[in-house]
């Protein structure tokens, strides 16, 4: 693939997702591209590329933003934003759920990957939410990525995903399976798994009503347009007050104004 | 609820709609439209909104849209008295890149020198690399030092042509304020001169 290859390849992508790719990441592309233009039997890019672009069931572009895509996670990544949302969040949130007479607190795991944040997310509900009757919890889970999200609704894990989960929550909420870890049905039935591109109008306006979004180490891949574009449908999906968590290097403050940075104890919170 | 069928229709939601919400949904769905009227309205809407998101949202449909037309107005707002309205104003420029640069090659030679200076910035913060002929005439030409050294700055960033370091030069020896002659030294340096 050449740099000119690499260029009208990346434009096709950006179109179609949003998610950008710089020229230092060419040869990330290449090597990928190349993968599939071996498992689909191309030779040449310019044929695999005209495939691309003219496959009307959309099938080989998934495929290759399966492989662009992927992002290796774990359990409890960044713990004291966790900390933060579980200690200091879900409290604010609990008090105002009961002034307004509202039972359901909603969360979104927004690029959710192979499911790590939001299984993460359900046991931190659990845990924190034990002795509260009158609350009730669901976590929608997201992903570009069709492959991921397979792996995500198994909920098997290898050791080295879940090393930062505490002992005691490993007993509660995982069993052991050779070499693996599996998630408890207990858990797994409290996720909505679905295929969302941010970037996709249509689809964001039905993601409504949301407490706290989950976008860590997502929105890096987008450029500073699209960016806007989503933090804009993200505001719109949050309830009034409510707030999102981004990932350790990323700021909101940069893309747009219209969140409110909330400085509590363990991390800096977004706020609509 | 009724889809809107119409561009009237979203543009009346936008200014009217029951709550921000629906504008912020109307303002968005106009960037699908790449029309003079719309962009007249997305702009007039800009300048007295009063909800953020509805500007922010506002702002996105013009980077989408992109065209000459958003160029032309969006020029416009490097001149409002309001801080945040200039800023998208550059910055609107500074992404839609290519639309921009008949405007830019006008608004270089604006009596006001904040204006000229808001260009420089678009140009240099979108790293156009087309408009670096309009920053070395801002260099060799302008006759204020704050503009030509922002021009110079980013000339050093996206420049790299003989002409680019020897109207630099020629620079230097127009200003000699300690601070320019730096900005001059280190452009100089990265052009590799």
């Amino acid at each position: 693939m050449t740099a000119e290859e690499f260029i009208k390849l990346r434009d096709f992508i950006y179109r179609k997702t949003g998610i950008y790719f710089e020229e230092q990441k060419m040869y990330y592309v290449k090597n990928r591209v190349e993968s599939r233009m071996e498992a689909t039997g191309y030779e040449n890019f310019r044929s695999y590329f005209t495939w691309l672009r003219f496959d009307v069931t959309g099938q080989e572009l998934q495929q290759l933003l399966n492989a662009l895509t992927i992002n290796e996670t774990y359990f409890f990544r960044e713990y004291y934003q966790l900390k933060c949302f579980a200690e200091e969040v879900l409290p604010e949130i609990l008090e105002r759920k009961r002034k307004e007479n509202s039972r359901k607190i909603r969360i979104w795991s927004a690029g959710c990957s192979t499911g790590e944040e939001p299984y993460t997310l359900a046991i931190i509900m659990k845990e924190m939410l034990e002795d509260v009757d009158d609350i009730d919890w669901e976590i929608y889970a997201t992903d570009i990525n069709t492959e991921v999200l397979q792996k995500a609704e198994r909920g098997l894990y290898s050791q080295r995903a879940v090393r930062l989960v505490p002992e005691e929550y490993k007993k509660r909420y995982l069993y052991k399976k050779g070499d693996f870890y599996e998630v408890i049905p207990d858990l797994k039935e409290k996720i909505i798994f679905f295929q969302l591109n941010l970037m996709d109008a249509v689809e964001m306006r039905k993601m409504r009503n949301f407490d706290v979004i989950f976008c860590r180490n997502v929105l890096i891949y987008f450029d500073d347009a699209s960016r806007r574009q989503v933090a804009i449908y993200f505001y719109e999906a949050l309830v009034e007050g409510g707030y999102i968590f981004l990932g350790h290097s990323e700021s909101m403050s940069r893309i747009t104004p219209i969140f409110k940075l909330r400085k509590f104890k363990n991390a800096f919170v977004y706020q609509k | 609820m009724q889809e809107p069928q119409n561009i009237n229709e979203l543009i009346r939601l936008m200014k009217n709609g029951r709550n921000e919400s629906e504008r912020i949904a109307a303002a968005l769905d106009l960037g699908n439209f790449k029309s003079k009227e719309v962009v007249e309205a997305l702009v007039e809407q800009l300048c007295i909104e009063t909800s953020r998101a509805v500007q922010e949202s506002i702002v996105s449909s013009l980077i989408k849209i992109g065209n000459e037309n958003v160029a032309e107005l969006a020029v416009e707002l490097l001149k409002s008295d309001d801080a945040y309205l200039r800023n998208v104003g550059v910055e609107i420029l500074a992404t839609i890149g290519d639309s921009a640069l008949e405007v830019f090659e006008r608004m270089i030679m604006h009596p006001d020198k904040d204006v000229r200076q808001l260009v420089v910035n678009a140009i240099g913060e979108g790293q156009l690399k087309e408009a670096v002929m309009i920053l070395r005439k801002v260099v060799e030409e302008d006759e204020e030092e704050n503009v030509v050294a922002a021009a110079v700055e980013y000339l050093g960033e996206i420049g790299g042509s003989e002409e680019d370091k020897k109207a630099i030069k020629q620079a230097l020896n127009r200003f000699s304020s300690p601070f320019f002659q730096y900005v001059g030294e280190v452009a100089l340096k990265k052009l590799g001169g």
